[in-house]
């Protein structure tokens, strides 16, 4: 639904005399404009009860290590490492279980390993073009992720779109344009590879008709450790793995 | 506020009142790796959640060395229970609060002296009509977490106006940016954060 007024703006007393004046015929004429401005009206008023460390949020005491040794998890044996590695791809399926789960529950993995070996010749060829290693956590100069510097992201081969991502402390913020619109089974996914070719997700998002996205991620590692941004399009299959779809890169 | 209460609540109450969205693609990702036994998966928990949970704990239990006790009762509890959550039925932070709320309650129970005064329980006709303190604590928690996710620069603009209790004139003066900044961003603010509410399910 889209209005002269915004309705946000209504509710935040935002607005000059004449914009009052149209929303007030607005909130007046069209009940679906006062509908969503009295509900944003309650969110207001529901911020004004929250404590003060919602606002400023109090950092949560380290986990404990016996949090995970004391305690197996529910209603299956709890799986080595190696075995969630091999979910995320980072290994040949070989278990029996696996290979009998059907064709389909196999070939993923095996796609996410060729999708991983293509994501690590990339983290090579970063490292050897700018001689950093990626991975020891020293490595963070001027210009390094994590201080606000902004990185571009490049189209890959056969792709289109550009994109840039911001990274300020435990905040990512990535905008692109002239991407594929993502489909109704489909949609991206932002990572970050190290030099050892290890992934980790920072978030999932879709992109409109008008190619467009700006999206803002919570970073929960170390950006410094990583040597390379990667998007992919991603079907929506409840895969974790990476899906070999590669749109835009660049090394950190 | 009339937000929405956490999918695992049985009381009739809570099902009529509220409805549940199910978990995002991060969410259930995050999920399958916590199922998998993957260790990594409960710090990036701990790293994306474990405010949100910890400042509950500590506005519900006001007791800084329980607080913390009880939040790692509550990790180790993600991490054992894991198995059993249901994405299709909320998102792992409405869950995660969940834990916390059960386990604040358990905390509190301990705490009160035995045996209660049967004059200090609550009218039966009056516990069906309003939430619980706790309940009402959690609904503001999920919001917390949400306004979290916000860009810094719109999360700092409101909170000057709804917790510092600025008018935008006075933000403006006191941030040295031009009043209609203040207002776009605020505005921009807001509609991301009912964006972000519609995905969660609060309604």
């Amino acid at each position: 639904m889209s209005w002269p007024i915004a309705p946000a703006a209504v509710a935040l007393d935002a607005l000059d005399a004449h914009e009052r004046a149209l929303a007030e015929r607005l909130l007046a004429e069209d009940p679906t404009f006062r509908a969503e401005v009295d509900r944003l009206r309650a969110m207001t008023a529901a911020l004004t009860t929250l404590e003060p460390t919602a606002w400023d949020p109090v950092p949560a005491p380290p986990l404990r290590a016996d949090v995970i040794t004391a305690a197996p998890q529910e209603g299956t044996a709890r799986r080595p490492l190696a075995a969630a590695l091999r979910r995320r791809g980072h290994e040949r399926v070989r278990d029996r279980d696996h290979a009998g789960g059907g064709r389909r529950a196999r070939r993923r993995p095996l796609l996410a390993a060729g999708g991983l070996a293509a994501v690590a010749a990339a983290v090579a060829l970063a490292l050897v073009t700018f001689g950093g290693d990626g991975d020891d956590g020293d490595g963070v100069g001027p210009g390094k992720p994590g201080d606000g510097s902004t990185i571009a992201l490049r189209p890959l081969a056969g792709t289109t779109g550009s994109a840039t991502l911001t990274i300020a402390g435990a905040e990512a913020s990535l905008r692109g344009s002239g991407l594929p619109p993502s489909g109704a089974h489909d949609y991206y996914e932002a990572w970050l590879a190290d030099a050892r070719g290890r992934m980790v997700s920072m978030g999932t998002f879709r992109v409109k008709r008008d190619g467009r996205v700006d999206v803002h991620m919570a970073v929960a590692v170390d950006v410094s450790r990583y040597a390379l941004v990667d998007v992919s399009l991603e079907p929506d299959d409840g895969d974790p793995g990476h899906s070999d779809r590669s749109v835009l890169r660049a090394d950190l | 506020m009339s937000l929405t209460a956490e999918p695992t609540m049985t009381s009739a109450r809570a099902d009529a009142q509220h409805r549940t969205m199910p978990a995002s693609r991060d969410d259930r990702r995050l999920a399958a790796a916590l199922r998998a036994g993957d260790h990594r998966a409960l710090e990036t928990f701990h790293a994306r959640y474990g405010g949100t949970v910890f400042g509950y704990l500590l506005a519900t239990l006001r007791e800084r060395a329980a607080a913390e006790d009880v939040f790692q009762t509550v990790m180790t509890e993600v991490w054992r229970r894991a198995p059993r959550y249901d994405a299709e039925r909320g998102s792992l932070a409405t869950w995660a609060l969940t834990i916390a709320r059960s386990r604040a309650i358990d905390e509190l129970r301990r705490r009160r002296p035995e045996p209660l005064d049967p004059a200090d329980l609550p009218e039966p006709s009056n516990a069906a009509a309003a939430p619980a303190p706790q309940d009402e604590a959690l609904d503001r928690w999920r919001m917390a977490h949400l306004l979290a996710q916000l860009p810094a620069e719109e999360r700092r603009l409101l909170e000057l106006r709804f917790y510092a209790e600025l008018s935008q004139t006075e933000i403006a003066a006191q941030t040295g940016l031009p009043l209609g900044t203040i207002k776009s961003r605020m505005v921009r603010g807001l509609e991301r954060l009912r964006g972000l509410m519609d995905e969660e399910g609060l309604a």
